[in-house]
């Protein structure tokens, strides 16, 4: 069971890269998803930061592979508690 | 002794390259993403031939003319651009002499980019302040499609060519004008907006022309412009909101005694950002890059311009402007408006008349 927090997460994450949330999960790669592009990691962190209040470094947004890489950027900044 | 903004008007290149003649170059679905992204719809791009110097010379000769001003009455020309004609000689000498401005006018360049308008500002308000100059001719001009690799996917949707001509000029001191600013650099992000080989520290040779192509399929050299996307995204949106929020407390002032907030042009996201999180009105704010791109330094005088061209500068008002980037590098700068406002300039924009 996720929480709505990270079903929050999961669907910003669908919205941006044009995906079905459904058929997100921590194992995604988010690379394979339709939109996934540099630019659009760029619209990633503006949504991530307007809406959750989650920052995601430069270095984290190059590198951003999996989904379950932004869970635990979420969590350790403490956006993800229920 | 005072200094204040006169007159300002710009020019830019005839030639278009829209987002359609993009379509034949990039894929489309990358494209679709940055278009979405910045907001740019079409770009000014110089000619062969045609450089940021002649793009502000026009600008210049246009604006003095429209005020009847002489050139040689100008003691002080400033050049801002990071695409000079040449390496050496200073462009603001190449200018003096297109000009025919008078032996008496100091003329020097400043090398800085998205963030130049508020420094090159601050140079020439000091100079008038400080009594060494009393007319000086403000030109900020950047082709920066000539360093960009015309394959590079990330660069070449947003960027477009410009240059502002600036007349700032002494008024007596009780006068509307200049004086308020705040400048700031992060030396340390220097490499994430750069041309690896452009001068004494990595010469031209054959390895610098190998063209290099990412994984998106984007391509560049290290002669051409290379960006960090997301560390100067991450700088704008985070650094530029607490810069604006610390230059408005050394000035007392609040967003409530500013009448419009104009912003270097780099995306229209990013921008929006940047309003949202300082809360700044719709009505405080102003685009203009969906018709001509991303001119670096040319960017914030650009968007000034326009709103002084669309009547957006009201008499007795306040405009703050921002600018950032390269460097990294940041300026703001306030500017007080006199009551008698400031008339545009009765000139056409684009280099070449119809």
């Amino acid at each position: 069971m996720i929480s709505m927090k990270e079903e929050q997460l999961r669907n910003l994450v669908a919205e941006v890269f044009e995906a079905d949330a459904a058929q997100i999960n921590d194992e995604t790669n988010l690379r394979s998803l339709p939109a996934f592009d540099s630019v659009n990691v760029l619209s990633l962190m503006i949504a991530l930061d307007e809406r959750m209040g989650v920052r995601l470094s430069p270095e984290q947004a190059a590198s951003l592979q999996q989904m379950k890489e932004l869970v635990q950027i979420a969590r350790e900044q403490g956006r993800l508690q229920a | 002794m005072k200094a204040a903004i006169t007159a300002i008007h710009y020019c830019i290149p005839n030639t278009r390259l829209t987002n359609e003649e993009l379509e034949q170059r990039f894929d489309p679905k990358a494209l679709k993403s940055i278009v979405k992204m910045s907001g740019i719809k079409e770009r000014r791009v110089v000619r062969p031939g045609q450089t940021a110097l002649d793009l502000g010379f026009v600008a210049a000769e246009r604006m003095l003319k429209s005020r009847g001003v002489q050139a040689a009455t100008l003691d002080l020309i400033v050049f801002v651009s990071q695409t000079a004609d040449y390496q050496i000689p200073a462009s603001a000498c190449v200018l003096h002499e297109r000009l025919k401005a008078s032996e008496n006018c100091a003329a020097f360049d400043i090398n800085l980019g998205c963030s130049a308008f508020p420094y090159a500002l601050s140079v020439v308000n000091g100079m008038i302040v400080s009594g060494q100059a009393r007319r000086a001719l403000l030109v900020n001009a950047d082709a920066l499609t000539q360093v960009i690799h015309p394959l590079d996917r990330g660069l070449v949707p947003l960027h477009g060519d410009g240059a502002v001509a600036t007349l700032v000029e002494a008024v007596p001191e009780e006068h509307a004008g200049l004086g308020k600013f705040l400048l700031g650099t992060d030396g340390t992000g220097y490499k994430h907006l750069m041309i690896p080989a452009s001068g004494a520290r990595c010469p031209r040779s054959e390895a610098t022309k190998v063209e290099i192509r990412d994984e998106s399929g984007s391509v560049r050299t290290d002669e051409h412009l290379a960006m960090n996307g997301p560390a100067i995204f991450h700088f704008s949106i985070y650094k530029v909101p607490d810069v604006i929020k610390a230059a408005l407390a050394k000035f007392g002032l609040t967003l409530a005694n500013i009448d419009l907030v104009l912003l270097h042009q780099a995306n229209t996201m990013m921008l929006e950002q940047i309003y949202r999180v300082l809360g700044v009105p719709e009505e405080k704010r102003f685009f203009f890059m969906e018709q001509v791109g991303n001119m670096s330094g040319a960017s914030t005088p650009m968007v000034l311009a326009e709103a002084v061209r669309q009547g957006r500068v009201r008499p007795g008002s306040r405009t703050l402007l921002c600018s950032f980037g390269v460097g990294l590098s940041w300026g703001v700068a306030v500017i007080e408006w006199p009551e008698s406002g400031i008339a545009p300039v009765e000139a056409p924009v684009e280099f070449e008349q119809p």
